[in-house]
């Protein structure tokens, strides 16, 4: 090809010279330029010129490599499920739609939350559709990890752990859409094409059996605890844990305790000492604590705590957003001299009680005249110019929670007595955490053994050791019709707002629910 | 002895010329030999003149006639000659036909052509036009210029782009801006570089037969520039200089403190009544008020800006080497503090015939721009900031500027010492603090060549090859300070650099050939082949926590914080084969054809290659027997044409997805990396390819004095490439690119130049008009665009409605009482007399988001452009009316200044027709925080009219006799005063009309188009210019 090239540009270049220095052209000349021109065409079809390939991005057929890769694309699965967001609109389903709270900030901002709120949201509500996004991002980053991870050259038991992280990951996140939406579509696999993007609405007993499947995948191989740099990684016992919660959404009773047995088993927890202990800084990752999201403040790429900023008064920068209720207020036990439950000033800011900063709470800072006490953090530990970027993280499952699901699920299997026993233990933690001589009647131990009215017990004891920790409206849920719509009023009616509606963008896009 | 001689000789010659006062001769048309009536003989700078008789004779008598006199002979339609009377009494002038006629030449896909021989739909704007308006793009300059050509400013903001449409916007997601092309050459970049006084002319080619030629890139119509050259004779030295200044013209008006202390208290009244007392919000009393400023944030903030621009240039040439060179300095300040545009161009063109069959050239465009820049679009999503417009809409006019040491106050709270304060007046940015404590610029150094080498191999057929490279070097330089009541603002200061380098290769080969059989048949034909490499690449750093925030000191390293670095790069290749045939009869009936074949880097397989094709027809009817006696029609033709052209402008690398860091997460309090997928891809990507049919007449009657054109085209766009409408079950991985539904543009258009031309007045009188339907005819599944407020979009492209048609509930007006509010739709159990009531579209008995409808887009269905030019002897006169009607815009800021939805302050418009009792409005809510959620929800309460007619321009000039400047060595000056945006005819209540588009949803195209986010202010200017000429 070359020397072609050569001998036909020197045939050329001896006909152009003498062109040139004749000044004389005819129509001889024409062959060897054509010929020239059909080369230079003839170049340009090579294939190579017209091949690009990604340059300085990873595309997922040159990414999972090694272990490290695999190691980074599990880590983006837990920053899918951080605060670090406002679409995590966790607080916003399991506090402001339930009675404990109400949208609170300005009147005018994100006045989408009030339709939630209200019950009035419809299928176009800004955070109803971010808050989907939200979640199958998780789900998405899973699936990624779980189908591509297994063909990475690596470690066995490291390459079983990050799968088995996956599938917690996945499950939670699963688990938070059953409960928000009730049918949902199933993805399972990467979304690379039409069949694995258009997936149709599975019914939920089919979600919730995804649900344990994952979780039991991930507790045979997930490991007991990590080493400090791994610290706030999934354990196995948070998978069980975590599997006992979906069975006992389920009212699976007998096998939720079966996990949480399990979980006892391995006699890892503890309840701290002081309730408040559990929202501060200095015992993130506690003995309490079986899941726990991570943030920390500072870094960049951002993985702080938006909370801290969302919930914060006005005066230090905050939005002042999920303002408690009265009714949440009261829901706390006093003694007869008026002495709260010490649980109540740890989860609420009440007019002239002292405030994170040491000073004190006013009314006027929020609408409802309260504001909430958890996933906030004072000023000396982030000042008010980071207000949004907080240190804090949020403890999703902690061990009073277990202890109350284990009394739950003994008591609907009609074992009273142990029932009593676990929900005492948490009773008596909240007695102790009381500042100076405890009243003798405050949060005394409870000993009905009659069903029904342990079961208002427990259910009374949930929403307050577990005040504005986003559980509350999914408790009313699966407690059912009448629970639930006496807490919430007239503007619920639990058949048809049980669940919100899917995202109209979803079932106008998906054409696995709309062919 | 000699001297004496001469002297004698001198003064008899003197004498002879002092008798010659008489001239005569005969005008004729240089082409038919026929000879004119009524054609103008003048002597130059002076009033004498006559008109020739019926046998085309003229005599000429005056005092004034010399020997060195200059007789100037003129006819409608025909070129005007200059002749040196010297010692001659009998002058005869042969005049050719006006070569703007039939044989002026256009500009088309890799050639010229005669324009009797133009079978598309192509428009051309010259020079004069271009340089009228002080703008210092070429894009803006063709704003009204050309029908069919839509063209709306960004911002006002000096230095931002424009988006030019040329028959409507064909693509939902990739991009539906045209291509350029200069001097033969693509680019993307360069267009800023150029200054209008570069430009010869500017021809658009609207549809597929003229456009075809560029294949691939064509779908959006081609914008082919011809910068200037010089031309044989004597060196031509000129210089133009434009100097002026700027101010906004129409602003929204906020209310005063005075006023704005009555609505707090009312609307705080108002709530209060409804909230338990311990809630209740404090009224502002009058003891409150102690220190409040009476502050016009918006005019704090504007201010009267210069602007200035130099040209100079040098042309010249012989029998075979012309050369131009030219710099320019173009120097603006926006009317808003801190903004500014600066460029400054070296450019040399040089053409040489190196000998009888070789001519070679170079053209060279080096240059510098640099902007000052503060965000002026959108609300701060765009990257550039929020627009500082609309923080001073948002600021409280009781709060000071500054602290009495000078530091911008902030927070109210802060300066008036409790935190009420931050409720009394809203805790929104300080604007003018704003436009101080930004740093951002841009810098570009830019390039622009091209070379080329012509070999003529026989007389009729040519080979070209052309070489350009189109460079492009910039830096962004962003510095965010740390400010503020508790130093909120940039709460942790920091510095970002990005710097980007793009280079872009383009090689083509041309042969042409051209010949004759017979006298009957013509032909032409040309074949060539085109590479191009596109490069980028880029570099970006960030440093934070630097101690001294001092700019000699802010440089990345210095910083205390994380510090980020990261790269890019990109290459994208296309290579072509094309050709295309003429034919005609007798230069009667008319047939073209062209081919082309692209291959795309950007596309994989068999998904490569993509082939687009054209074919049209033309019929000359003038050239028939039974119209070549018709005198007064000078020209009719009939064309149309049929053709597909492509579009593959999608980002790059499409076919793959794409896996990205920054998804960190702390473990053991450290933070991890992470990784995620960020985009999907498709394998199966192809050519998005659209078909467009276009029908045209043109006519010139009255020996061209009236000239026109009407154009109807048809243009479906096929396989669109858009970003697959994913549910947002996907996540948040970009969508991957794919090619689905269609997009219709249909329209006519007009253009219309009427001249009358006298010895000593004449005038223009040019117009376009284009009217314009598109329409979505398929789509998967609707696309929202238009984040106006959280989760809501304001509009939604969907079949039967135009791309980005807005979707928005319907305002019906105010509740006037409790009865009403019972009687309609149930809207929420907060409604009261006083707040929206919307209208219940679908009759369920409840407003909620199902109640949306359609209402219009911000696709104008008419544009145009009405041009009117006058001279009367050395006094000429430009109008220049540009307009739009029936684009709808969505006023977003007034979702916020419009009532109480933000502690902020309020337009005096609401102030004035706020509901306060029944009866009062049908228009403005009562003052309330708690109804925002009802009151501010996007509707048709912020939707207007967007039509407009504005002057864009009005210049008057004056042409300094050159008897005055012959003494200078000046042959010509014309001094001028230009305005431009002087009044503007409107309904619409925001700032400017023409802009809509924002920062906010770029990557959004024309599905968020038209909403209004408080942008930039356009300027008024008035400017002084001057031409010059040696």
């Amino acid at each position: 090809m070359k020397r072609k090239i050569k001998e036909i540009s020197n045939a050329f270049k001896t006909k152009f010279m003498k062109a040139i220095t004749t000044q004389n052209i005819d129509l001889s000349y024409f062959k060897p330029v054509l010929v020239t021109f059909i080369m230079l065409i003839s170049l340009g079809s090579c294939k190579d010129f017209l091949t690009e390939e990604l340059k300085g991005s990873f595309s997922s057929e040159t990414f999972f490599q090694n272990d490290k890769q695999a190691i980074q694309a599990v880590n983006g699965v837990y920053d899918a499920i951080a605060f670090n967001s406002f679409g995590n609109a966790l607080w916003i389903f399991g506090d402001v739609a339930s009675d404990d709270a109400v949208k609170g900030g300005n009147p005018g901002d994100q006045s989408e939350i009030t339709y939630i709120d209200e019950f009035n949201a419809d299928a176009n509500n800004g955070i109803i559709s971010n808050y989907w996004a939200f979640t199958y991002e998780a789900i998405s980053r899973a699936n990624n990890v779980i189908a591509n991870v297994p063909n990475v050259p690596m470690e066995e038991e490291l390459k079983n752990r990050i799968i088995g992280e996956a599938k917690f990951l996945r499950a939670y996140s699963y688990f938070n859409l059953v409960n928000v939406f009730g049918k949902v579509p199933l993805k399972l696999l990467p979304q690379q094409n039409q069949a694995t993007i258009h997936v149709p609405l599975s019914d939920i007993s089919a979600i919730y059996q995804q649900i344990e499947k994952d979780l039991s995948d991930a507790a045979i191989v997930l490991p007991l605890s990590y080493n400090a740099p791994d610290k706030g990684r999934i354990t196995k016992s948070a998978a069980l844990a975590m599997l006992g919660k979906a069975r006992i959404y389920q009212q699976k009773w007998s096998e939720a305790l079966s996990s949480f047995q399990q979980v006892e088993a391995l006699g890892i927890y503890r309840l701290l000492t002081d309730y408040a202990d559990n929202f501060k800084i200095a015992f993130e990752n506690s003995e309490e604590s079986i899941f726990e999201i991570q943030h920390k403040t500072g870094s960049n790429p951002f993985t702080g705590n938006a909370l801290n900023q969302w919930f914060a008064p006005p005066a230090e920068g905050g939005y002042y957003f999920n303002a408690p209720t009265q009714s949440l207020v009261d829901a706390f036990e006093r003694s007869v001299t008026g002495e709260a439950d010490p649980r109540l000033d740890a989860s609420v800011g009440r007019d002239g009680q002292p405030w994170l900063n040491g000073d004190l709470f006013s009314a006027t800072w929020s609408p409802t005249g309260f504001l909430t006490k958890k996933h906030q953090q004072p000023l000396s530990e982030i000042p008010s110019s980071l207000k949004g970027d907080g240190d804090l993280n949020y403890i999703y499952l902690r061990y009073a929670d277990l202890l109350l699901m284990k009394a739950e699920a003994f008591n609907e299997t009609g074992k009273a007595d142990s029932a009593i026993v676990n929900l005492n233990k948490v009773r008596q933690r909240a007695r102790n955490s009381f500042d100076g001589e405890i009243p003798s009647d405050l949060l005394a131990d409870i000993t009905t053994t009659d069903q029904n009215q342990l079961r208002t017990a427990i259910r009374k004891e949930r929403r307050v050791e577990l005040a504005q920790e986003f559980h509350r409206f999914f408790d009313l849920m699966r407690w059912g019709k009448a629970e639930a719509e006496a807490a919430l009023g007239q503007d619920f009616d639990f058949d048809t707002k049980r669940h919100f509606p899917i995202p109209q963008a979803e079932t106008d896009a998906n054409q696995g629910i709309n062919p | 002895m000699k001297r004496l001689i001469f002297l004698v000789l001198t003064l008899l010659t003197a004498g002879i010329i002092h008798a010659q006062n008489v001239v005569e001769g005969v005008i004729t048309d240089g082409k038919t030999q026929e000879t004119l009536i009524g054609a103008t003989v003048s002597i130059k700078g002076t009033t004498s003149g006559v008109i020739t008789d019926m046998e085309g004779r003229y005599r000429l008598i005056s005092d004034q006639l010399t020997a060195t006199s200059v007789l100037v002979f003129s006819y409608i339609g025909y070129t005007s000659i200059e002749q040196i009377v010297g010692n001659r009494s009998i002058i005869d002038a042969k005049l050719m036909p006006e070569q703007f006629m039939l044989d002026e030449l256009v500009v088309v896909g890799y050639g010229t052509t005669k324009k009797r021989n133009v079978l598309g739909a192509v428009s051309k704007v010259d020079n004069k036009e271009l340089t009228r308006i002080p703008v210092p793009g070429i894009d803006q300059a063709l704003q009204g210029r050309v029908a069919g050509v839509q063209v709306t400013q960004n911002t006002g903001a000096p230095g931002e782009g424009v988006s030019v449409r040329i028959r409507g916007a064909g693509s939902i997601n990739s991009s539906n801006n045209p291509l350029y092309i200069v001097d033969g050459m693509p680019t993307a970049d360069a267009l800023n570089l150029l200054s209008p006084g570069d430009i010869e002319n500017i021809t658009v080619l609207k549809d597929a037969s003229a456009s075809a030629i560029y294949g691939s890139r064509a779908n959006n119509g081609v914008v082919l520039i011809t910068t200037k050259k010089g031309a044989k004779g004597k060196t031509l030295v000129t210089y133009r200089g434009q100097t002026g200044f700027q101010q906004a013209t129409r602003l929204t008006e906020m209310v005063n403190t005075t006023d704005y202390i009555t609505v707090y208290n009312e609307a705080a009244t108002n709530d209060n009544s409804f909230l338990p007392p311990t809630l209740a919000r404090s009224l502002i009393k009058p003891e409150d008020t102690e220190g409040f400023a009476n502050v016009n944030y918006v005019d704090e903030l504007l201010r009267t800006a210069p602007i200035n621009s130099h040209e100079i240039s040098v042309s010249g040439g012989n029998e075979t080497t012309d050369y131009l060179l030219s710099t320019s300095l173009f120097d603006q300040k926006g009317i808003i503090n801190g903004t500014g545009y600066t460029r400054g161009t070296v450019r040399l063109d040089l053409n040489t015939q190196a000998n009888r069959w070789l001519s070679v050239g170079v053209s060279m465009l080096a240059g510098k721009t640099s902007r000052d820049i503060i965000g002026s679009s959108g609300d701060g999503a765009g990257g550039n900031g929020g627009s500082v417009i609309r923080y001073a809409f948002f600021r409280n006019p009781a709060i000071p500027v500054r602290f009495s040491d000078g530091r911008f106050v902030d927070r109210p709270a802060e300066f008036f010492g409790r935190q009420i304060f931050d409720s009394f007046l809203g805790d929104g940015y300080n604007p003018i603090g704003m436009t101080e404590k930004t740093e951002h610029t841009r810098n570009d150094d830019s390039y622009l060549g091209k070379a080329y080498f012509t070999a003529k191999l026989t007389s009729k057929l040519k080979f070209t090859t052309n070489l350009g490279l189109d460079y492009r070097n910039s830096e962004t330089r962003r510095f965010f300070p740390t400010w503020g009541t508790l130093n909120r603002i940039n709460a942790r200061n920091g510095l970002d650099i990005a710097n980007e380098r793009i280079a872009n290769m383009t090689v083509n080969n041309l042969l042409n050939y051209e010949t004759s059989f017979g006298p009957a048949h013509n032909f032409s034909a040309m074949l060539g082949f085109e590479a191009l490499k596109n490069g980028g690449k880029g570099l970006y750093a960030t440093d934070s926590d630097f101690p001294i925030e001092q700019s000699e000191l802010l440089f990345i390293g210095n910083g205390l914080g994380n510090k980020t670095s990261s790269q890019n790069e990109y290459t994208s290749t296309l290579a072509s084969f094309f050709g295309r045939v003429n034919y005609d009869f007798k230069e009667k009936y008319y047939l073209s054809g062209t081919l082309r074949r692209d291959g795309s880097s950007r596309f994989i397989g068999d998904n490569k290659w993509g082939t687009f094709y054209s074919i049209s027809a033309g019929w000359l009817l003038k050239q028939e027997a039974f119209l070549k006696d018709v005198s007064w029609l000078e020209n009719l033709k009939l064309r149309a044409g049929y053709g597909a052209i492509g579009n593959q402008e999608i980002g790059l690398y499409a076919y793959s997805d794409r896996i990205s860091p920054y998804f960190d997460y702390p473990f053991g309090n450290v933070s991890n990396s992470g990784y995620a997928q960020t985009a999907l891809g498709n394998e199966d990507l192809k050519w998005e390819t659209s078909f467009q049919y276009n029908a045209g007449i043109d006519a010139e009657i009255w020996k061209g004095a009236l000239a026109f054109s009407v154009d109807y085209f048809y243009k479906v766009t096929e396989d669109m490439l858009v970003k697959a409408p994913n549910p947002p079950s996907v996540g948040y991985a970009e969508s991957a690119w794919i090619n689905s539904g269609s997009v219709m543009n249909t329209g006519i258009e007009l253009e219309a130049n009427y001249r009358h031309n006298k010895k000593d007045w004449g005038y223009t009188i040019g117009g376009n008009l284009t009217f314009l339907k598109n329409e979505v005819l398929k789509l998967d599944a609707p696309l929202f665009g238009g984040l106006v407020e959280s989760g809501i979009y304001a509009t939604r492209t969907e079949v039967g409605q135009p791309i980005g048609s807005f979707y928005l509930l319907e305002m019906e007006g105010i509740f006037q009482n409790q009865t009403e509010i019972l009687l309609s739709a149930f809207q929420g159990n907060t409604i009261k007399p006083g707040d929206v009531k919307f209208k219940d579209q679908n009759g369920d008995g409840r407003i909620d988001n199902l109640d949306r409808i359609h209402m219009g887009s911000a696709i104008p269905k008419i544009i145009g452009g009405l041009n009117l030019s006058a001279y009367y002897k050395n006094f000429d006169l430009n109008v220049f009316f540009q307009g739009a009607y029936g684009n709808k815009i969505y006023v977003q800021v007034n979702q916020d200044i419009e009532g109480f939805y933000r502690g902020f302050t309020v337009t005096q418009r609401y102030f004035d027709e706020r509901w306060t009792g029944e009866g009062s409005s049908n228009t403005q809510p009562r003052p309330s925080w708690t109804s925002k959620s009802n009151n501010a929800r996007p509707s048709s309460r912020f939707l207007e009219d967007g039509s407009y007619i504005r002057l864009k321009n009005l210049q008057l000039g004056y042409t300094i006799p050159e008897k005055i400047l012959a003494m200078a060595g000046v042959s010509k000056t014309r001094l001028y005063v230009s305005g431009t945006n002087l009044l503007t005819l409107t309904k619409f209540t925001g700032l400017d009309p023409e802009m809509t588009v924002s920062d906010n949803s770029k990557n959004e195209g024309d599905r968020s188009a038209g909403i209004d986010w408080g942008t930039y202010p356009s300027a008024m200017t008035i400017m002084f210019g001057i031409d010059i000429t040696f």
